[in-house]
This record gives structure tokens, sequence and C-alpha cells, in this order.
């Protein structure tokens, strides 16, 4: 798709989401607040696993650490959610890059096990310590984010549009960060290690930085999760949770901007689809796995992916003059 | 001095566990590279199927030791099953990919089990006598000893198998060479097969073994996975003896830990296992055991 085009198609949908609160009722607000942080919660995967093809099960602690430090600096220590923001993704960032040393020994699947341990005890850290967090009844925030009073706006929505821009702005950097030199070693790490290697990218430090990049995002969506929620518990972020960013990220698309953002959108919208369909809410997760391995199968580029190659055919069609042989674009290596 | 020696047992009761989780993910990792996150959840149902087999009340009230050679038999049967229809089609993919594919039967597998058996947790007989052995200031569960004594006998019928059997030899020269193996007539793909069976049946072992301590729920193998997990990185992932001698090793160490040190207590004692990953990742990426990986360029 031509630049300028995308750009105006983004430009137009952040424009329709942020009008979103003057059209429908708060509980749409409250899904769509959802939807956003899971979106910034998949992409935060995405930049990881999608653009460096480190795999990591552990984002749900990410998110887990940044929304019980705010839950906890919140409720406890009287902050404001303002100054628990940058604290919360340094937080989870720094446990990230942590995290990350290890996997630079040796490759392969060694970073996956090291972040499911953490995804796994993670859970029991707020029940070890339950007489501050609550245990596993969780724990609620009695103050939500306020609107300022000058705005007069519902604080719902103000809580909404902080959010919303917040996404935006994440995405922006990732956009930004893709294009550039750091990005272009990030994703050289993925498809040719020893190229970019021999070809001066600092190979072990890039890929730290991107962990911890990574980890700072999965932060950032958990701060939202805890302005959206006022309520953090341990079964929100166990590693089922991990599994269902990684659909999320094979749904939408990894190493795309837009695959988060479908991933989101189906994370979200397709529970409740099957709840009102009458199948067992049960199945939901039978149904993922199912649907996750379907996808690595058949459309390795996940849902944006398979529109570009649509758009290409399309493309393709309307103007014969570049053979359709020669328009398609190599696939979309997938995660 | 007699309170260590109890930890000790415990620990060493517990690790042989460890150890077989660790055996079955091992097998799958020397044949194929890959590693099966959703090994512990294909134990658990096979667990569930040993459990419908031998329970009283909701299953067919067969005795236990049928059960868990049914959840056997299952699981070799099942496990052969997963390679053939979910696996193979990835076979040659990059390790993320199969990665991703493990980890959406683990989901699914989860949510089959609770939706298919029974989301409540379940009690599930020991095969072994109840009541324990006392030496000295020390007691051991009949349950211990026969769970150790069990595991012992399977490793070794394993040994066996891959040392002295024409099936053994074939599978081990499908996994260390597949195409020299291809050459000299041995199909490769049964091979592997094979191997995921085995491999799920040693889950399903260790999951009838391990339920009646930990009860028979969709969540029940979770944790003993990473126990696995620490065993297997320990040992040196392709490693099989190094499998059982690192879980023994974690299973201890996880004793002591949450004997002696207040602050991991009972709720902390998965958190040994990440931390004996981590420690060993660092130190020693090979395992005790394991070959060293040359990568040629």
């Amino acid at each position: 798709m031509n630049r300028t085009l995308s750009g105006a198609g983004w430009a137009a949908a952040v424009c329709l989401l942020a009008l979103a609160p003057f059209f429908v009722g708060t509980v749409e607000i409250s899904a769509l607040q959802k939807v956003v942080y899971l979106a910034v919660a998949v992409m935060s995967l995405n930049v990881l696993t999608g653009f460096n093809g480190q795999a990591s099960i552990g984002h749900s602690a990410f998110m887990g650490i940044a929304a019980y430090f705010t839950a906890l600096a919140v409720q406890s220590h009287g902050w404001s959610y303002w100054a628990a923001l940058p604290a919360s993704i340094l937080v989870a960032a720094a446990v990230g890059a942590l995290v990350g040393v290890p996997a630079l020994r040796i490759r392969g699947m060694n970073l996956a096990l090291v972040t499911l341990g953490l995804a796994m005890v993670f859970p029991q850290l707020p029940v070890r310590f339950s007489a501050e967090t609550g245990g596993t009844q969780g724990m609620l925030v009695d103050d939500g984010l306020a609107a300022p009073a000058a705005l007069g706006v519902a604080d719902i929505a103000w809580r909404y549009w902080v959010l919303l821009a917040l996404a935006v702005a994440a995405f922006l950097l990732v956009r930004n960060l893709r294009g550039s030199r750091i990005g272009r070693a990030v994703i050289a790490i993925r498809d040719q290690p020893l190229a970019a290697h021999t070809a001066g990218v600092n190979v072990a430090a890039t890929k730290i930085a991107v962990f911890a990049v990574s980890a700072g995002l999965a932060g950032l969506a958990g701060w939202m999760f805890t302005v959206a929620n006022q309520f953090v518990s341990p079964s929100d972020f166990t590693v089922l949770v991990s599994i269902n960013l990684l659909l999320g990220m094979a749904v939408g698309g990894s190493g795309t901007l837009v695959g988060p953002v479908i991933g989101a959108a189906f994370l979200y919208y397709v529970p409740e689809a099957v709840n009102g369909s009458g199948v067992d809410p049960m199945l939901t997760p039978a149904l993922y796995g199912l649907i996750l391995i379907l996808v690595v199968y058949f459309l390795p580029g996940g849902a944006a992916g398979g529109l570009a190659r649509i758009s290409e055919r399309w493309a393709a069609r309307r103007n014969p003059s570049t053979p359709a042989g020669q328009a398609a674009p190599t696939p979309a290596r997938v995660p | 001095m007699a309170l260590f020696l109890q930890r000790l047992i415990d620990g060493i009761g517990n690790g042989m566990l460890y150890g077989a989780v660790a055996l079955a993910l091992v097998l799958i990792y020397r044949a194929t590279g890959l590693v099966n996150f959703a090994q512990g959840e294909m134990a658990m149902f096979c667990t569930f199927v040993t459990w419908k087999l031998a329970d009283q009340e909701l299953g067919f009230g067969l005795p236990i030791v049928v059960g868990i050679a049914g959840g056997v038999a299952f699981g070799f049967l099942f496990g052969a099953a997963v390679e053939r229809v979910v696996v193979r089609p990835f076979e040659g993919a990059d390790h993320l990919r199969q990665m991703i594919v493990t980890l959406g039967l683990f989901l699914a597998l989860n949510a089959l089990a609770a939706w298919v058996f029974t989301s409540s947790t379940e009690r599930l007989d020991s095969p072994f006598p109840a009541g324990s052995l006392r030496i000295g200031g020390v007691s051991v569960a009949y349950q211990q000893l026969g769970v150790i004594a069990v595991l012992l006998v399977m490793a070794l019928l394993l040994r066996l198998l891959f040392a002295r059997t024409r099936l053994g030899l074939a599978m081990r020269g499908a996994a260390m060479n597949p195409e020299s193996s291809r050459l000299l007539g041995v199909d490769v793909s049964r091979m592997l097969m094979v191997g995921w069976g085995l491999s799920a049946a040693i889950g399903a072992l260790a999951g009838a073994l391990v339920a009646p301590t930990v009860f028979v729920s969709p969540t029940m193998m979770q944790t003993l996975l990473l126990y696995g997990f620490a065993a297997a990185v320990l040992g040196g992932f392709d490693s099989a003896p190094g499998a059982l001698v690192g879980g023994v090793i974690v299973g201890v160490v996880q004793a002591m830990a949450s004997g002696y040190i207040s602050a991991i207590g009972t709720q902390l004692q998965l958190a040994t296992a990440f931390v004996l990953i981590l420690v060993v990742l660092m130190l020693r990426p090979q395992g005790l055991f394991g070959r060293v990986s040359v990568e040629r360029v």
C-alpha cells in the first residue's frame, strides 16, 4: 500500500477512535480501553518476536510487574498515576534486561524457557506477599485516574483518551524505530544473525536493548491495565495470558504495525462472540489453540500478511504492466 | 540431622518425578530439536484418562494399576497421533513456529481436558500401600519408595530399548543423522512418531504417579513442567541420564531451599526452579552432561 495512503488510513482510524466517547456508551468505551491496552501488549511482544525473532512467554509477567507496581504505588503509597507511569515502565524494562542476559549465552529456545519460568513464578509473588497485595483475591485501587476539572469531561472518557494517546505514541515510536538504523539492525539479527554480526551490528547489545524496550512496552500495557480496571489479581497475569498475546500477534500478523491492532481486537471480541453464540465458553481456549496452529500453518503472515497479499494481487490486476509474479512480495516471515 | 535426611528423601522422591518429565522432554528434543511446551498438558490429559478408568464414582472403577496401564497406553497412541497430525506439518520449520504450535497445543489441551473430563480437582488413588517406613528418625512413605522404584525400572527399560534393540538403534540413528538413516532404510518419520509416543507415555506415567499427591486437575502438571525444564536444562538438554540426575538435584535443591530459607517458604518453591534455570544457563549452558554445541560457520 502507498505510504501516504496508509498514513491517512491510520490518521482516520485514530480520529474515529478518539471521537468514540461522543457516540457510544460507557460499556463500549471500557471495552475499547481493553482493546487499546491489549494492542500495546501485543505490540510489545511483536517488537521482540516479530521484528527481532526472540521468543518470549513471559510478557504476562512484565505486564503484571508494572500493573502491580502501579496499583501498590497508587493505593498504598499515595503516588499519582502519572508518577507511576514512567516508574512502572522502567521497572518492567529493567527486569526485562536482566532476564534477557542469559538468553545470549546460546540461541534457540533458552529465552523461551527463562521467560516461561518468569511467567509461572510471577503469579506466586502476590500470593507470597498477600498482606500487601491481597493475595489471590487481588487488590482494588480506590482512586481512578481523574480528568482535569477544567476540561469538564467524564473520567472514563478522559482515561480512554489517555490510553489511546499513549498507545498512539507507542506505535509511532515503534514505527520510527523500525525505519531507523537500529530498527534495521534488529530485523537483520532476526533474518541473518551471522551476516548482521559480520556487518558490524553488536548482536548481544542490540538483543538486550530490544528485550528491555519490549518489556518496557509491556510495562506500559500493565500501567494501562491498572488505569482501566482499577483492580489487579494474580489470575490476570498467568502464563495463559502470555500465550494469548502470542496468539494475538500470530493472528494479526507478526512483524507488522497493524497486526497487533487486529490481534487485540481478535483477543477481545472473539471470546465475546463465542459467549454470545451459545458455545460453552470453556472451549474458547481450545478454539484459540486450534486457530493458533492453523494460522501458523496456513497464514504465516497473519491477517496483515493476508491483506497485503490480496491488495498486491488486486493492484497487479489493475495495472497489468507489472507481472503478478514480480509484484508478489516476499512472504512475510513469521513468528 | 533427621530433619535434613527427611528433606533429602522428600527431595529425591519429588526429583525422580521431575526427572521423568525431563526425560520425556529430552527424548523429543534429541530427536527433533524441538522443546515441547505441551508436554505437561499432554501428561495431564493422559492422567485424566487414568482417572476416568479408575475412579469409582465418576469413572469405570477399574483397579488403579489397570487404569495407569490404560493411561500409559493411551499416552503412547496420543503422542504418536500428535506427532503425525500436529507436529509433522511443521517438520523443518524454524523453531519459533514449532514453539508456537506446541503452545497452541498447550492452550487447546488445557481447555479440552476441562471440557471433556472436569474442571474440578479430583482424587486419584495411589497404587502403593498407605503408611510409611521408619528408619531412624526418618519416615519414607511407601508412595515415595514406589515412585522411585517404578521410575528406576522405567529408566532401565528405556536404556535396554535404546542400547539393545533394533528399534532403539533405529531411533537413535534417526535422531542423530536422519539423512544417513534414511539411506539405510530406516523410516525416520515413523521413528519420530514412536519417539513422541514414548515421550507421552513417560509423561502419562509421571502424571499418574504424581496425581495422588497433587490431585488431578487441568493445571496439575504446570508447575511440574517447569521443574522438568529445570531438570532438563541442568542435565544438558540432550542427555537422558542427565535428565534423571538433573531431576534429583532439582528436587533436593527445592526441598532444601524451601526448608531452610524462610523467605522462599512454600509459596515461592517454584522460584527455585526458575533461579536454577537462570543460573545454569549463565554459568554452564550445556548443562552437566550435555554436549557443547559447536556452530560451523
